[in-house]
């Protein structure tokens, strides 16, 4: 106890040392242990007793998580280690591993600089290992590699040294391999992980030991001692021999960067204010003494404190009582409190400086993503760059109608604290809509809802959100008219090239924002295989969306910009034929005949001008649905495939891959997720509950052909539209 | 054959419409009013429907322009009335109207009215020979604002021409530009898109409510005028451009 209590006080010294601190996240696929090692990394760190690390997973404090066993929020825990006779802090964020909360690892890679991947010995690299080091080097976040579960190879899959040395050398080659093809340019090479580097350890974390190249020669061990301890069932004498919390710590110190170090390379990258102004300085040098400058990746929710914004401190000091102010938000607000964490508990301090992970309260306006300083003007960081979207919908109402404004209130805050969720109202019927990322995370959503905020619920079953768009160009301009008939526009459409779609969807290219350099825009997109005539004048990009201008000198238009991309935004957030978003649609407007008088060319005329236009063009074009799609990976022991290929049929999925593994098999299939409702009860029935699965999301296809008709009806039926879509005639009347 | 007659009632009240005009809604089937260009005194309309002794129905700009119930009333109806404020041609959407209804073999019948056009020019003492482009300023809403009414100010005033500058009217929001806030958004206009002909210190003529008993004209600085309560709608702002001694001598009667 008195030990916890000193790591506290000592934990305070060292956030005024910003080249002490380390600030790291922990990320891996689902199961792979990160939870488990957070865990033990805290008790060794003298942070919780260490009898029950590896038992009682700290981090995963909610109540949901304990009982799913998985990880869904980014918990927060800072602890002091002695490394080299010297303190150090290390703030560490731990990230969920499953799919359907990517959201949350992405923003939790802001506010580090370094990033501990672990990967599962047995399973091996998975595809959310590959998710978490792509999200961790495009936000400059550096990797070290603990394999972990080692144990396991031994004594339940037997194998000699032989086969466990190849299998490590086979985890550590695939992850640098991928780790060479995303690297920042600068770090190519730099960034190599190797057990002789040191920049590699194994170890077992649910056993507490671990093992690194450094460690074995300070301390005289040998792998081949590793693996007579474990085949000997000594594991406990590894224990002590090598201390889990000892030797990662250590490798954290050694090679992940400190704040000073690191911002100097990743603040141009994730900031593009001016780097030579007083600001910019200052978070490039991570300096105390100036304005503070907060990045908010975390908005928790405490029933006392009530929203509490954590994030990455970058510049300056926060002291409690501080005017702050949400960059982009109106008005100005006051930090209530300031705290750091250990484990669950918020520690409240006075105040922290450039360099440290913090909690403010009192922040009103801030979401994660936020920009928070001290002085209202300074350019906000770059948007957090998530590249799924939300595809399964539910509508939520409260069992008691006195609720509802509970409810609203509830609802606004969740969707602040996750932006991965989205909460709509449907105008026609009043429901509130939650959207996000699967079935598990609407239903941990509503798991919320009720027993955290206390509101009974009823939820509608879930709904797939599909995409509209055009599968091929059309084939003339598509006249749109204003209502007063005197203001004509016209509109081609065609499917945008892939490369640019998927540059929209990773970030690469920004989508919904003002467009800042248009010449550096029209290069990338004619990278990316567009014609240069058509991308001189990007009006504007929404979804993953381009509308072109590519008239040439007609007067007034300027005029109606704006508003022409009011009704592109419109007719992109609801596509003509169910009101679905639009995806990989571009649109060019060809020619404009505009009234002489402004007051006749307004927004009631022109929205529903260009709306109509584009419409129109998309329907001549020919319409279609895209339905999302995960992939799904299912191990099962070799005697059950049956079952699960089965199941998988019947619920139209393509089977990919079933590499074996010993006994062991694992199923790759690409699944709609229209099909997958209910399909963890299924699988469950189907293999007795010895399949273990997880999915990623894959992207979006064009339904079949035959289920088109019948989808397109469905959806327009529940959003209370006439069963069948328009036809181009429609819109050129 | 069905008729479809198009009447101007002025711009005062239920009286300033012609004789000409009530014959044919006495003989009318239908009659239909809109006001989303314009507007008369209050309740104008009501006093009317006492006058004529026939309902009239108040059409909103989405009735006539995307509804179409004018055309649609020649379904069940042979004489059609549409009645508008001022002159009932001025109207873009009526020209549309007109020859949709010669395009379905409907007679189209005008029956003209006095028109804010000539009455502002009127009022204020100034030449209406002497009146370039007219412009119409719309209210700004976030990034819409556009500057070309700002042009067409300039382009009259570099040929020494007056501007007649009419302001938005949002009926369906009961929203009327004033001529102070017209004064206003000539000068954000112009902070835009610095022509550097308008500013705080251009002379502009207000006129109010014309065709009303309590119509008046203020003649002053943009950058004055602006800060004026100037009372009910409507209104309507001109520029100057080359005086004539009597034009000049008209509006320093006015002059604030």
């Amino acid at each position: 106890m008195g030990r916890r209590e000193d790591n506290i006080r000592e934990a305070q010294k060292i956030m005024d040392k910003p080249s002490y601190i380390r600030n790291i996240g922990i990320a891996a696929h689902i199961d792979h242990g990160k939870t488990t090692l957070s865990d033990n990394l805290i008790a060794g760190a003298g942070m919780m007793s260490e009898e029950l690390a590896g038992k009682q997973l700290l981090l995963d404090f909610d109540e949901q998580e304990q009982a799913r066993g998985i990880t869904i929020n980014s918990a927060n825990a800072s602890m002091v280690h002695t490394y080299k006779g010297e303190n150090h802090l290390i703030n560490l964020i731990d990230t969920p591993g499953h799919v359907d909360f990517g959201g949350d690892v992405t923003r939790a890679m802001r506010a580090v600089d370094g990033c501990v991947i672990v990967c599962c010995a047995v399973e091996g690299v998975m595809p959310q290992t590959e998710t978490v080091i792509r999200q961790a080097l495009k936000e400059k976040v550096k990797p070290v590699l603990f394999i972990n579960k080692v144990d396991r190879l031994i004594n339940e899959l037997k194998v000699t040294p032989e086969e466990m040395q190849k299998r490590f050398v086979k985890i550590i080659k695939q992850v640098n391999d991928l780790v060479t093809k995303v690297v920042p340019q600068e770090f190519r090479g730099k960034w190599f992980m190797s057990p002789e580097s040191g920049t590699v350890a194994f170890g077992s974390a649910y056993h507490n030991w671990a093992i690194s190249v450094p460690y074995m020669q300070k301390q005289g061990v040998t792998f081949k001692d590793i693996y007579d301890y474990l085949n000997q069932g000594r594991q406990k004498e590894l224990l002590k021999k090598a201390p889990l919390h000892q030797v990662l710590l250590d490798m954290i110190i050694m090679h992940l960067p400190n704040p000073v170090e690191a911002q100097k390379y990743r603040i141009p990258h994730i900031w593009h204010g001016d780097e030579g102004s007083e600001i910019g300085k200052a978070m490039v040098h991570c300096d105390p003494r100036s304005i503070p400058v907060m990045m908010v990746t975390k908005i928790i929710i405490d029933p006392h404190a009530g929203e509490i914004a954590s994030g990455r401190l970058f510049s300056g000091t926060v002291e409690r009582g501080q005017e702050l102010f949400v960059i982009g938000m109106p008005g100005n607000a006051r930090a209530q409190a300031v705290s750091v964490a250990v484990g669950p508990d918020r520690i409240p301090v006075e105040k922290a400086i450039a360099g440290n992970i913090v909690m403010v309260s009192g922040l009103r306006s801030a979401i994660a993503g936020s920009t928070v300083s001290g002085d209202p003007d300074i350019d906000a960081f770059e948007k957090i760059v998530h590249v799924s979207e939300p595809v399964v919908t539910v509508a939520v109402e409260a069992k008691h109608m006195k609720d509802l404004p509970k409810l609203v209130e509830v609802l606004r805050m969740l969707a602040k604290a996750d932006p991965s969720l989205r909460v709509e109202i449907n105008q026609e019927t009043g429901e509130h809509l939650l959207s996000g990322m699967g079935e598990l995370h609407l239903e941990i959503t509503e798991y919320r809802i009720q027993k955290e905020q206390g509101i009974e619920v009823k939820t509608s079953p879930p709904i797939v959100v599909y995409r509209e768009t055009i599968m091929k160009r059309s084939q003339r301009e598509f006249e749109g008219k204003s209502p007063n008939k005197h203001n004509r526009f016209y509109f081609l459409v065609e499917p945008l090239p892939e490369a640019v779609v998927n540059a929209i969807r990773s970030g690469e290219i920004p989508s919904d924002e003002r467009i800042k350099d248009a010449k550096a825009m029209a290069k990338q997109l004619e990278g990316l295989g567009m014609e240069k005539e058509d991308v001189k004048h990007v009006y504007w990009i929404s979804g993953s969306n381009i509308f072109l201008n590519c008239t040439k000198g007609i007067q007034y238009l300027h005029e109606t910009r704006e508003l022409l991309i009011d009704s592109f935004k419109e007719a992109m957030t609801k596509g003509p034929r169910a009101w679905e978003p639009c995806m990989g649609v571009c649109v060019k407007l060809m020619d404009a005949k505009l009234h002489e008088d402004a007051i006749h060319r307004g927004p009631g005329q022109v929205i529903p001008a260009g709306r109509s236009g584009i419409y129109g063009a998309m329907v001549e074009a020919g319409t279609t649905l895209l339905e999302p799609k995960q992939k799904i990976f299912v191990t099962v022991p070799n005697e059950l495939m049956g079952g699960v290929n089965r199941e998988l049929n019947s619920r139209r999925c393509t089977i990919e891959d079933m590499p074996m593994e010993g006994d062991q098999v694992t199923i790759i299939a690409a699944a709609p997720v229209s099909e997958l409702f209910g399909f963890a009860g299924a699988i469950r029935g189907a293999t007795q509950g010895r399949a273990l699965w997880t999915t990623e999301f894959l992207g979006f296809t064009p339904i079949p052909r035959e289920l088109l008709d019948n989808a397109t009806r469905e959806i327009r039926t529940r959003k209370g539209l006439k069963p069948e879509p328009p036809t181009a005639d429609y819109y050129s009347a | 054959m069905k008729r479809l007659t198009l009447i101007g009632l002025g711009i005062s009240n239920e009286r300033s419409v012609t004789l000409q005009g009530l014959d044919r809604m006495r003989e009318a089937d239908a009659i239909f009013a809109e006001f989303f260009t314009s507007m008369l005194e209050e309740g104008s309309l009501g006093r009317l429907e006492e006058i004529v002794g026939k309902r009239i129905i108040l059409l909103d700009r989405r009735e006539v322009e995307e509804e179409e119930l004018v055309i649609g009333a020649f379904d069940e109806s042979d004489r059609v009335c549409l009645l508008t404020a001022g002159d009932p041609l001025t109207a873009t959407t009526h020209q549309e109207l007109r020859f949709d209804a010669i395009g379905r073999g409907i007679e189209v019948e005008i029956v003209h009215s006095a028109s804010i056009f000539h009455a502002a020019a009127g009022l204020a003492g100034l030449q209406h020979y002497k009146f370039g482009r007219t412009t119409t300023l719309p209210f700004p809403e976030g990034d819409f604002l556009p500057t070309s009414p700002l042009d067409i100010v300039m382009e009259n005033m570099e040929r020494g021409l007056h501007t007649l500058v009419l302001l938005d009217i949002q009926a369906d929001r009961s929203r009327y530009m004033t001529a102070s806030e017209g004064c206003g958004v000539l000068l954000r206009m112009e902070l835009k898109r610095r022509g550097g002909m308008i500013g705080e210190a251009t002379m502009a003529v207000a006129v109010l409510r014309a065709g009303r008993k309590d119509w008046k004209v203020i003649y002053g600085e943009i950058g004055k005028l602006k800060g004026v309560d100037m009372g009910a709608p409507p209104h309507c702002l001109m520029i100057p451009g080359n005086l004539h001694f009597a034009e000049q001598e008209a509006l320093d009667h006015f002059k604030v």
